[in-house]
């Protein structure tokens, strides 16, 4: 989990970084299996702060957590925040990469690759609930380097929606208009997250759909595959 | 700027007069509040909310720190009513230049609307710094808030829905999108230390609003007939 773009290196030692899992349970979500003691620290850092926040989460927590000591921590992270970027780095890196592949399939248009994307991302946060809060609830409370980090993986993706300025008659849209409807869809996906409704948040696909292609599109078109979208999404529901 | 009025023997604006003076108990705790919200607002603009203490707050606002503890859970329930405050203040004026328009016309007033917005954070740098950027870090009760805060702009947005046909075709999240583009494309300016130029932004905006309901040789025609003033 830690080879994702943008994943950022700690200068520090990883001594013990081979050191296996602990046998027995563990309640670790699928996507956050580890294999280090560096691993095992992002993931439970990503842990606490999907059950706490950010700012009452704390390195004695951490550390129990991920059966480490509290030296083996100040050894492989300078603070507290330095864990909670690498951790960020390390899901979001795998988050982007996750959409980006989706949306990059050239046997689509552009349109559906958009619909393809926000499906991949909406399936992967509502199967990753920690990641989710971490990544658009928690960076808002975790300072300022978080914060760029969020802002510049926004960007990435308006940038995949601000081609849609190359489609006829389009040309002349400000790139601020991807920028917003991204920065929009996020807010909608953070309220569903605030109001507990996680693993409901494929239920809004169909609208972000709307807003992210009308400004691109003819809206009579944009309105169609939303609502295909939609009904696609309860037949695979129901069946 | 925060020292201790205490040490420096300067009053706090607004501060009722000590000792006797036969107020009414509920007069004086308003005014406390009042002045600790203020205090609140004014601190979190210069050092943040995780920057600020309660002894940045009670310090301002010459009160106790039981008188704080009295009214107020912790830090981030006084922040939660300074947020309230300055939202609450914001949204009195979007609806005030929502409602100057009285021609009808959605465009006409929707533009109205987000004018106010952007010529009120302009003067307001304070309430940028309270109401867009630390609303979201504050913690759990203030982005309650802040979701709360941006619902209580969809009506003017969905009210175009009276004027389209087939209005329950465009996604009921649709108004979510809009308002949370604008508060985070303000919030990327100001960010940026831009803060004096959102006026320009309102353009673009108005393509965001429109667009939507009324598509896109609409939206570009709101968008080209907006003017920017300083």
């Amino acid at each position: 989990m830690s080879d994702g773009v943008g994943t950022t290196e700690p200068a520090e030692s990883l001594d013990g970084a081979a050191t296996p899992l602990p046998s027995g349970r563990h309640n670790l979500p699928r996507e956050f299996v580890v294999s280090s003691q560096r691993d095992r620290l992002l993931d439970a850092m990503a842990q606490a702060c999907s059950e706490n926040r950010y700012a009452d989460v704390s390195v004695a927590g951490i550390v129990a957590q991920a059966r480490v000591s509290r030296s083996t921590f100040y050894e492989i992270f300078p603070d507290k925040e330095a864990c909670f970027l690498a951790a960020y780095d390390a899901i979001l890196g795998r988050f982007v990469t996750e959409v980006i592949r989706a949306c990059e399939d050239p046997a689509l248009t552009w349109p559906e690759q958009i619909e393809l994307g926000i499906e991949t991302a909406l399936d992967f946060m509502a199967a990753e609930p920690a990641f989710a809060q971490m990544c658009i609830v928690d960076m808002f409370s975790a300072g300022q380097l978080a914060l760029e980090r969020y802002l510049s993986a926004v960007r990435i993706i308006a940038s995949f929606v601000d081609r849609g300025r190359t489609l006829p008659g389009r040309e002349s849209l400000s790139n601020s208009i991807a920028l917003m409807s991204v920065s929009g869809a996020a807010v909608v996906i953070r309220a569903e997250i605030v109001d507990e409704r996680t693993r409901y948040l494929p239920e809004v696909g169909p609208d972000i759909l709307f807003s992210i292609l009308v400004p691109y599109m003819d809206r009579e078109e944009a309105l169609e595959r939303s609502e295909r979208y939609a009904e696609r999404r309860a037949t695979a529901t129901a069946s | 700027m925060m020292q201790s009025h205490e040490d420096s023997g300067v009053k706090s604006p607004g501060k009722l007069p000590s000792g006797r003076h036969g107020l009414p108990r509920n007069v004086v705790i308003q005014s406390q509040r009042e002045r600790m919200v203020e205090a609140m607002i004014e601190a979190v603009a210069e050092k943040g909310f995780v920057g600020t203490t309660v002894a940045d707050i009670i310090a301002t606002a010459g009160v106790s720190r039981a008188t704080f503890y009295e009214q107020f859970a912790d830090k981030e329930d006084c922040f939660v009513a300074a947020y309230a405050t300055v939202m609450d203040r914001l949204l009195a004026f979007v609806s005030e230049g929502f409602a100057t328009d009285d021609s009808g016309d959605w465009i006409e007033r929707v533009r109205g609307g987000i004018r106010s917005l952007l010529r009120y954070l302009t003067q307001n740098p304070v309430a940028v710094r309270v109401g867009i950027i630390e609303g979201f870090g504050a913690g759990a009760r203030a982005r309650d808030r802040y979701q709360q805060a941006v619902s209580a702009f969809f009506p003017f947005l969905d009210a175009a829905r009276q004027k389209i046909k087939n209005p329950e075709r465009v996604p009921a999240q649709t108004s979510r999108v809009i308002v949370g583009g604008i508060s985070a494309l303000i919030f990327n300016e100001a960010l940026a230390g831009n803060g004096k130029d959102l006026p320009q932004l309102l353009p673009q905006m108005m393509f965001l609003a429109v667009v939507p309901f009324m598509g896109y040789e609409a939206a570009m025609e709101a968008m080209l007939a907006t003017e920017v003033h300083e």
